[in-house]
């Protein structure tokens, strides 16, 4: 089993899977709206001053910091 | 034909503006839904010329009614039930599109996919078998470019063909199969569908090479990124006003020459000079001094949507997120913010690109504080006569006093209006890079301009003659002077401007005549003390001194917008208790900041 750490502390270049989004309702159905649920695989991109950019399906995502830190991944091997 | 409106739906960056634009071509009406500010764009097909209408719909990721256009895309699909809805989806990004189209298969409606951007998706290498995408949702999907007009022209012939009822009870079966029937269906449960659907039509190479991803190695680079940044935001100012130039030196010449005109005109005629003043004075001296602002306003909108339309909009917002959540604001309030400086109507009209309701409000309603170009002429007067050496650093500071405003007022809005205490955390799309579609960029910039002289016009019109009125009666004054009534009033005014320092009845009618537009405060201060332009800088160093100079500075940075900018207030927070808000709470901040820098410099003794 992996470790399951929020957005903000994953590593450039790996791929994850969303576990759990503790955003709230409205913060958790803009995620979704943009691909980001629970079960949704997501590699992060890297962080541009501050926001963490995430490719998700075939769209890239900036997601702020703030928000980034509830949202809660595990590695995919 | 028997079908009259067809509406089109899709995600923001999909192409529904240039697919809308190649149907309806240059006849198109701009509306707004009844109660909220979201545009809809309405036009008549003229590629079959059947006297169908298009809507063009706000751009949206889901319709679950979250933000202003969701609701509205979401209300008017629900309530005028247009005959036949068409989703316009990005090739190459399917997956992602469909999750609002499992939306819209659950309403009752004639929709039919239009797979946009064939071309792009082809060329990457991606493939979609259209024909059984059509086979599993039970809706018909069509492959076109709207930017290259492939498959246009069978997309609004499919529409006219859809049979209603046989197909509505198709559509249920396979809802069924395809278990999107259940109510309120979990986001994974949509995408677990979208995904099992996608295996079957979607063919994708593993690593799909984009350009974007080249781009913004380098534009979003963490070092590289802020000076390009900055060299952008410095060139949309340059070229908009270096460009603006030579069609406001025209405008203002043919004005003035429209305005002596009619005096010749009307004084030949034999009519009693007042009704040369009311035409020269009034009405072109009134409409003409925003109407020169015009070439700015257009072409700062024009920067504006070639920012969003290409794609680097967003990059703005994500490399100026932190800086502005450190200030109590959220990196999409940047630019809107920023073309403040250059001119607040646009800047207002650019909130819409906010989603959150409450942040756009907060966001128009400090953009007054952001110092627009107009009032740089009265500090350059001010600040020229009595600070000559320091010059640039006395601007300097009306500036960040400005922006501190802004900033204050965005935390005591949210904090009394709102009872929040941070703004949402940055959640934007990078759209790949585009190069924008200059045609449908035009036109949009076209119809905004017409739009806000159209809306703006009258409420301009109404005030500059107003003014005037004011200003030339009693029958027999010398426009504008004490005994008029202007005059009077500004006498009657000014003791509540003593503590600011400047209590005399001048400043005070300049001030008021300011309101129509900033830069005009120059101009009245030149004729109310008889000075003209050349004297008009000892003039006022006999009337001032350099402290009730700064406060002056002050507070023609602070005090009401101009009319134009308060009709566009008015526009896009949708109500007009907003506007007169904005009168009430910026001249007061005005009059408390003038009054306390005066008064406190004076009690510790730098008069």
């Amino acid at each position: 089993m992996f470790e399951l750490i929020p957005l903000s502390r994953a590593k450039k270049d790996v791929q994850y899977r969303v576990i759990d989004m503790k955003g709230g309702r409205s913060a958790n159905q803009r995620l979704s709206d943009l691909g980001l649920y629970k079960g949704a695989l997501i590699t992060v991109e890297g962080s541009i001053f501050g926001p963490i950019l995430v490719r998700v399906l075939d769209s890239k995502v900036a997601i702020g910091r703030g928000l980034a830190q509830k949202v809660y991944v595990e590695a995919i091997a | 034909m028997k079908r009259s409106t067809i509406a089109l739906v899709g995600n923001p960056n999909v192409g529904k503006s240039t697919l809308f634009n190649r149907i309806t071509g240059h006849q198109q009406k701009i509306g707004n839904w009844p109660g909220k500010t979201v545009e809809i764009k309405e036009g008549k097909n003229k590629i079959t010329d059947d006297g169908i209408t298009f809507i063009d719909l706000p751009g949206v990721y889901s319709i679950e009614a979250n933000s202003p256009e969701e609701r509205v895309a979401n209300d008017y699909i629900e309530k005028k039930k247009p005959d036949c809805t068409i989703q316009v989806i990005d090739s190459t990004n399917l997956e992602r599109n469909l999750y609002l189209t499992t939306q819209l298969l659950e309403k009752d409606l004639n929709l039919i996919l239009a797979l946009n951007m064939t071309d792009k998706a082809e060329r990457k290498g991606i493939c979609i078998d259209e024909k059984k995408l059509s086979a599993l949702l039970g809706v018909k999907a069509i492959k076109i470019s709207s930017k290259k007009g492939i498959g246009v022209k069978e997309l609004i012939t499919q529409c006219s063909k859809i049979d209603d009822i046989e197909d509505s009870k198709k559509d249920k079966k396979i809802l069924e199969e395809l278990g999107l029937k259940a109510k309120s269906l979990s986001p994974k449960h949509r995408y677990d569908v979208i995904s099992r659907v996608a295996s079957l039509v979607l063919k994708k190479p593993r690593c799909i090479k984009s350009r974007s991803a080249q781009i913004d190695k380098i534009v979003a680079h963490p070092i590289l990124g802020l000076p390009i940044f900055l060299f952008v935001m410095w060139l949309v100012f340059q070229a908009s006003f270096s460009l603006a130039e030579p069609f406001t030196a025209l405008l203002e010449d043919s004005l003035a020459s429209l305005s002596a005109l009619s005096t010749e005109l009307i004084l030949s005629s034999g009519l009693p000079s007042i009704f040369a003043s009311l035409i020269s004075d009034g009405v072109i001296g009134g409409v003409g001094s925003v109407l020169v602002f015009l070439p700015n306003i257009l072409l700062l909108f024009l920067f504006l949507l070639i920012l969003e339309d290409s794609g680097y909009f967003a990059r703005i917002a994500m490399i100026t997120d932190s800086l502005m959540q450190k200030i109590g604001l959220e990196g999409k309030a940047f630019i809107p913010l920023v073309l403040g400086f250059g001119c607040n109507v646009p800047a207002i009209m650019a909130t819409k690109v906010l989603e959150d309701e409450r942040e756009r409000l907060i966001t128009i309603l400090i953009n007054p504080f952001m110092s627009c170009s107009a009032r740089f002429p009265i500090y350059v007067l001010f600040a020229g006569t009595f600070f000559a050496s320091d010059q640039g650093l006395v601007i300097l500071s009306l500036y960040l006093i400005g922006i501190f405003m802004a900033i204050l007022s965005a935390f005591l809005l949210r904090r009394m209006l709102f009872k929040k205490s941070a703004p949402p955390s940055l959640l934007i799309e990078l759209p790949p890079y585009r190069v924008p579609t200059f045609c449908t960029i035009a036109r949009q910039t076209y119809f905004k301009g017409l739009l806000f002289v159209k809306k703006a016009g009258m409420f301009i019109l109404s005030i500059s003659l107003l003014i005037w009125f004011l200003a030339s009666m009693p029958l027999g004054v010398e426009y504008a002077s004490e005994q008029s009534l202007i005059g009077s009033i500004g006498k009657l005014i000014a003791p509540a401007l003593a503590p600011c320092g400047f209590g005399q009845w001048e400043p005070t009618v300049a001030l008021m005549f300011g309101a129509g537009a900033k830069e005009v405060v120059v101009s009245s201060l030149g004729t109310l003390y008889g000075a003209g332009e050349e004297g008009l800088s000892s003039a006022i160093s006999t009337h001032f001194t350099p402290l009730s100079a700064y406060s002056f500075m002050l507070f023609s940075l602070l005090y009401m917008p101009c009319f134009a900018a308060i009709a566009a207030i008015r526009k896009e927070s949708g109500d007009a208790k907003w506007a007169i808000f904005t009168v009430l709470y910026t001249t007061s901040i005005a009059w408390t900041v003038s009054t306390l820098f005066y008064q406190l410099a004076i009690f510790f003794g730098f008069a």
